[in-house]
């Protein structure tokens, strides 16, 4: 053999050789690469996009590892390389090799040839391929069998699970895409829920605010999936499909707080509805447990002695935030007929931020003296509470149940439950106080003589009006407290009308000098008298009986004829119901799948109204009918709830009208 | 003849429910003044944490101070309206910014739903059930007098279940207008409380 | 030496010796071969003058008949029946003694069954089920929409009152199933109420209309000025052309005692009287009976106060019915509802007083329905409503073991003939085979030992 020739042989097995370990290499690289890509995907959240590229990623390392070595290599290519490489390995060669086929020396060729034929290149092929072969061979055992060590169901989630059954992905593609399905669903953040991922999903049941990905295999050219609500004036929802996951995949942020259900089509093909049912974020739960009840507290010596403590339970579904006392505190009081008699101020005491817990208790304890309390005061105090929801903004919130305590006055003569008196006396007492500030108001302007004698006089009779109207309403009030006369006047309400008697007629002769002393008086008597009515037993109220035969028909306005419009039947929806639960079950005979697709919308429908036990009673039909075995008893259940339960008589009915 | 109507005010754990202590006998003297409906002489009070609420199908509700339901009370409310009771919330503060007129709209909206309480129209049956009220509810003196929150509320706002008034809610203040003893009508010159013959007759009729 | 012939006879009895039990055997399967043989024949003949009979039993009765009809021609068949047949099976059964093949049958396991539904007078088209059956039997009773309801059978029938019925409805008790369909509808006329403004109208009227019936009312508030709240006519015309039944809540009313005499009696129309209004002069002439006031207060309502069922409401007794008159509900002795039969029409009494609080206080789940179902049935066992077909297209069969014995004769038991085992043709190939097996045997063993 000539020199070149064994030149030539040497580097056809030597490239060969490195090529196999570029591959390898690349090879081992790759399903590397893939197992880490579906690790990553299956115990870290990832956006959709970067979960999608992680395949590709793998895929570009791989044909990475493959270029680099094969550039790495490329002495395995050249001529001359190879040659060195020989004489490299053969140093007996002395250089015979690299001359012979130098095309300087072509004639001398005859020289070095049998110098050359003397050396065998093969074992240093040999040497090198158990070198760099090997190594590379055993990498790529070692990375394909951890790759296929991980179960199927986690290499989908990234679209490879059947990496190596093309002829099934061309199946596929070709046929339904529906089918199989597999779906990622992520809780929102705040509920720090588990990723889970699904797999034929038919009911997806996650709070609201989760966020849905659902793929299967095949481009996303002609599917469509919609989102309905049956049974609602809601219209349909197309969602946008789009390439990724193992193919084509939909994104859905479940923001509704009704349930729905996802329609599939892929031109004739279509699959099993998809139940969105969003579990709404429960607003928690807190129970007062001190104070125990509403209380009634005594003053002593001008002071609330001890202190108020205030604990409450707390609940949450998914975890609490903070947590708060309100307490509103109303002062004066009286009843009066305006709010202006009643001082109200709210505060908030003992608030405590949680970190996401699902029970907690709240505490406080404050003095009373810290409260600024005077007899007649009561408090309301309550406790709320704000759990973690973060989605939309929308806070859930949970109230106790609120104690009321009071301040007994020193007349009080029973500490138990007392409360304000009538009102009408505070009424008047307000007006009054408007009408003395705006009379005061007049006089001094008069007295600077800062108005003309026409718009004083104009002014001073309007305020006689209202004069006159409290003195209607002190009428009223004496007519209340004497029964209509039945008992005697209380005399400082009496006292009262005739002060306001003179004040009257003093404002309507625009002599408001001679007006305010009376206003006073009247003021005072009414103030009074309001004080001292203003508490009595709660509980013991009783209103006085009205003599209906006196008074039967003297009213001096008569009605006409008034027609009444006709309630409405209710139902309606349960018959409407009714009617397609018919048309599903008789589809059952003929085309199970229908019926089960009207089935499940009557389901969702259900769900949506809250009919909780046709949903479940429905759900079972589904499930029985899917899994082969008779629903029956289920539809039945379903029935009667819509329809109601037959009336049975077992015995001959004695009136044959009647049912 | 038929059991008598019994004018029924509800005391309930928080506020001050007895704040209107005349308007019962008031409004029970016009019923027998206008009508021939049997009506018991004397109202009563009846809690709307019991049983016995039910026995009441119609209920005066009023107040100045925050109003705050225990759990019994909002499930007994709900019942009595889902069951064909009426109920008439009145806001005795008639201010929008006072307390009672606050918490009740938060009740309401915790036991019936956030956009469970709407405005009623001037036609509805309500207004001209009896007396014919064509400007919608009648306002008040204290409205006329600018007291409280200083409007004159043009409507009054329901709960309706199937198209029937099961919470009929004002921040007129009927309280205080018909807060006085039956003999002073006599010396008036329009009844006030017509109005509430009004919503006795809707609620026996509809 | 001997000679050929000797050595034959020789080997021959030297076989024998050598093998006796051998021969032996040959000799028996030659024995029982010309046997066999001889019975085959003998059969074979016996056979063909032998007259068939056919009989089968329970699910082979399809095939024996396919049998009878195209293989065999049978003297006479018994079919022993399990289940109802089918119209074709049915059919088939009965055209065999026209093809000279006299028929018999039997189903002593058959359950005398039958089924009839009717309209009900509902604004919700409901309908009632009459199912006859025997006792301790499980009638299934399903329409096109599945199963309704099941019932056990304790009184030779049932009724069952359906709140709705798609198509045929099926009654179906140990396989036998008998089918009816609604061969009429009714005309549900409006209701009127009567009274002075009050709870009971209020209420009754409401979950009348809730329930889907058309209601007139004219509720009194005062007699000044036109002090009434109505729904329809002002004054209305109390006649079958406008209702179908008036409800009477009290003295109100009794201005229209004669009209309402006159609707029921000889119009036909149905008239409630409530317990306020039935103490009335004006109405005793067409009362089932009579209302006993002050009215009594069950011991119940004191312990319970305000919780309400029916079963506690305040009653004014029903007394001295009319011997015509029927009790439709009672309260232990108490009469609390009652109705009889005037002239065309019918009138009920109704003893509870305030039956509004039971839909506003009830103690049940849902009250408001129990007591909106309760008045409406009350409601329906008076009305008038008038009848009119409807056309049937679903085939049915409503007395099924009745229409077998009309079409197949009355059903007769037949003992299973004790067929002999030498009459049973089945008998023939294995006595062909019996008769080649023993000829072969013998056959071959003797040959095997040289023999021709």
């Amino acid at each position: 053999m000539k020199a070149v020739e064994r030149v030539s042989q040497t580097k056809r097995s030597l490239s060969m050789v490195m090529g196999s370990a570029a591959v390898f290499w690349g090879g081992a690289i790759l399903f590397g690469a893939l197992a880490l890509a579906v690790l990553i995907r299956a115990y870290i959240p990832l956006p959709a996009m970067v979960g999608a590229a992680l395949p590709v990623i793998a895929i570009l390392s791989g044909v990475g590892t493959i270029a680099y070595l094969l550039w790495k290599y490329r002495f395995a290519w050249k001529f001359d390389s190879v040659a060195l490489w020989i004489e490299e390995k053969a140093p007996q060669l002395r250089y015979a090799l690299v001359t012979a086929i130098d095309p300087r020396f072509k004639e001398s060729s005859s020289i070095f040839d049998p110098i050359v034929a003397k050396v065998d290149t093969a074992p240093f092929v040999k040497e090198a391929a158990k070198k760099s072969t090997l190594p590379a061979l055993g990498a790529l055992i070692a990375a394909a069998a951890i790759f296929f060590f991980i179960p199927k169901d986690l290499r989908q989630a990234i679209g490879i699970g059947d990496l190596f059954k093309p002829g099934e992905e061309t199946a596929a593609v070709m046929g339904n895409r529906l089918v199989p399905l597999y779906g990622t669903l992520t809780p929102p953040a705040y509920s720090k829920l588990p990723v889970q991922q699904l797999e034929e999903p038919t009911t997806v049941s996650s709070l609201q605010g989760s966020n849905l990905v659902l793929t299967g295999k095949g481009n996303p050219d002609g599917i469509t999936v919609t989102q309905e609500y049956p049974g609602l004036s809601v219209e349909p929802k197309n969602l946008e499909v789009v390439a990724g996951g193992q193919g084509w995949m939909v994104s859905l942020a479940m923001t509704d707080s009704i349930p729905s259900y996802l329609r599939f089509r892929d031109r004739q093909y279509t699959r099993p509805l998809v139940i969105i049912d969003p579990v709404l974020d429960q607003p928690p739960v807190v129970k007062l447990l001190l104070p125990m009840r509403d209380t009634t507290l005594r003053m002593k010596d001008g002071k609330l002695p001890g202190r108020l403590e205030l604990s409450a339970d707390l609940r949450d579904d998914i975890g609490i935030s903070r947590a708060v006392f309100e307490m509103s505190i109303a002062s004066g009081g009286g009843g009066g007929g305006v709010d202006a008699n009643y001082e109200i101020r709210d505060t908030v005491v003992g608030s405590r931020v949680f970190n996401g817990e699902k029970t907690g208790r709240l505490e406080h304890s404050l003095t009373w003296a810290s409260l600024k309390l005077d007899e007649g005061h009561q408090v309301f105090v309550r406790a709320v509470v704000y759990d973690n929801n973060g989605y939309a903004r929308v806070v859930g919130k949970g109230y106790s149940e609120t104690r009321t305590i009071r301040v007994a006055t020193s007349a009080e003569y029973d500490t138990l439950n007392v409360n304000p008196a009538p009102p009408s006396a505070d009424t008047a007492l307000v007006t009054l106080r408007m009408l003395i500030i705006a009379t005061e108001k007049l006089d001094t302007l008069w007295q600077k003589k800062q108005i003309e004698k026409k718009p004083f006089q104009d002014s001073s009779q309007k305020l006689g009006g209202v004069s006159e109207k409290v003195r209607a309403t002190i009428n009223r009030i004496i007519d209340e407290q004497t029964g209509g006369g039945e008992i005697d006047a209380d005399p400082r309400l009496v006292l009262a009308r005739d002060s306001m008697w003179s004040a009257s007629r003093s404002l309507f002769i625009a002599e408001t000098w001679v007006a305010l002393p009376a206003l006073y008086a009247a003021y005072k008597a009414i103030q009074d008298y309001s004080n001292t009515a203003r508490y009595y037993i709660r509980g013991i109220l009783r209103v006085e009986p009205v003599n209906i035969d006196r008074v039967r028909l003297t009213g001096k306005d008569s009605a006409n004829v008034t027609d009444r419009t006709a309630r409405a039947m209710t139902g309606v929806d349960r018959v409407q119901m009714q009617r397609r639960y018919g048309e599903a079950v008789r589809m059952l005979k003929t085309d199970t799948a229908g019926a089960v697709e009207r089935l499940t919308m009557l389901q969702v429908e259900s769900m949506g109204k809250r009919y909780n036990d046709l949903a479940r009673s429905l759900g079972d039909a589904i499930g029985a009918v899917n899994d082969k075995k008779d629903p029956s008893q289920h539809l039945l259940r379903a029935r009667q709830f819509l329809e109601g339960n037959a009336g049975v008589l077992t015995t001959l009915p004695s009136w044959s009208g009647s049912w | 003849m038929v059991d008598d109507f019994v004018f029924a005010t509800a005391i309930y754990d928080s506020g001050d429910w007895e704040s209107a202590p005349l308007l019962p006998q008031n409004l029970i003297d016009s019923i027998a003044q206008y009508t021939a409906l049997p009506v018991a002489p004397s109202g009563i009070y009846v809690a709307l944490g019991t049983e016995e609420i039910f026995n009441y199908p119609f209920v005066w509700f009023t107040g100045h101070l925050p109003v705050r339901f225990t759990d019994q009370e909002r499930t007994n409310l709900k019942k009595f309206v889902e069951r064909g009771g009426f109920m008439v919330i009145d806001d005795h503060n008639h201010d929008i910014d006072g307390h009672f007129h606050k918490t009740v709209l938060e009740e309401i909206s915790r036991t019936f739903g956030a956009d469970a309480l709407q405005p009623i129209p001037k036609d509805h049956e309500i207004y001209h059930c009896f007396f014919k009220f064509k400007d919608g509810p009648p306002a008040t003196q204290h409205e006329l007098n600018g007291w409280g929150d200083q409007l004159i509320h043009k409507e009054l706002f329901a709960v309706t279940i199937n198209g029937r008034i099961g919470i009929l809610y004002s921040n007129k203040d009927y309280s205080s207008e018909w807060n006085f003893g039956p003999k002073t009508k006599e010396f008036m010159q329009v009844d006030p409380t017509k109005f509430g013959i009004n919503m006795i007759v809707y609620a026996l009729t509809r | 030496m001997r000679s050929p012939a000797n050595l034959h006879v020789d080997f021959d009895s030297e076989e024998e010796r050598q093998f006796p039990v051998r021969t032996a055997i040959e000799w028996v399967l030659r024995v029982i071969g010309l046997v066999a043989l001889v019975f085959l024949i003998w059969q074979a003949i016996h056979l063909l003058n032998e007259k068939i009979s056919g009989r089968a039993e329970g699910e082979t009765v399809r095939e024996s008949l396919v049998r009878w009809s195209t293989q065999e021609t049978p003297h006479d068949i018994h079919a022993v029946l399990d289940s109802i047949p089918s119209p074709e099976l049915r059919d088939w059964l009965a055209s065999f003694p026209a093809t000279q093949t006299a028929m018999s049958w039997e189903g002593v396991s058959l359950k005398p069954s039958a089924v009839s539904v009717e309209p009900i007078a509902d604004p919700r088209k409901a309908v009632r089920v009459w199912v006859a059956a025997p006792n301790e039997g499980q009638v299934a009773v399903s329409d096109s929409m599945g199963l309704i309801d099941s019932v056990a059978i304790t009184s030779g029938g049932a009724v069952l009152n359906l709140h709705h019925l798609d198509g045929p409805v099926t009654a179906t008790i140990d396989g036998t199933a008998a089918t009816a369909a609604l061969r009429d509808s009714l005309k549900v006329k409006p209701v009127l109420i009567l009274g002075i403004a009050s709870w009971e109208g209020k209420f009754i009227m409401a979950s009348l209309e809730e329930h889907g019936w058309k209601v007139d009312a004219r509720f009194q508030v005062s007699p000044k000025g036109k002090g009434v709240v109505v729904q329809g006519p002002a004054e209305p015309r109390i006649d079958t052309a406008n209702y179908g039944t008036v409800i009477v809540l009290d003295s109100s009313a009794a201005k229209y005692a004669g009209a309402l005499a006159n609707f029921a009696r000889n119009q036909g129309g149905g008239v409630i009287v409530t317990g306020y209004a039935a103490p009335l002069n004006a109405f005793q002439g067409i009362m089932p009976g009579n209302a006993t006031m002050p009215s009594i207060l069950s011991e119940e309502i004191a312990a319970r106060d305000s919780s309400f069922a029916r079963s506690v409401l305040k009653i004014a007794k029903i007394t001295g019915l009319h011997s015509s008159a029927i009790p439709i509900e009672k309260r232990k002795d108490d009469v609390t509802v009652a109705a009889w039969v005037l002239g065309k029409g019918k009138v009920m009494q109704v003893g509870y007083l305030d039956t509004w609080k039971w839909r506003l206080g009830g103690i049940e789940q849902d009250p408001n329905a129990e007591y909106t179902l309760w008045w409406s049935r009350m409601v329906s066992g008076v009305t008038y409503a008038p009848r009119y077909d409807v056309q049937v297209v679903n085939e049915v069969e409503p007395t099924p073991m009745a229409s077998l014995v009309g079409i197949l004769g009355k059903p007769e038991t037949k003992e299973a003939k004790a067929a002999g085992i030498l009459n049973d043709p089945r008998l023939l190939p294995f006595l062909f085979g019996l008769v080649m097996a023993a000829f072969l045997l013998e056959w071959a063993s003797r040959r095997l030992r040289g023999r021709p």
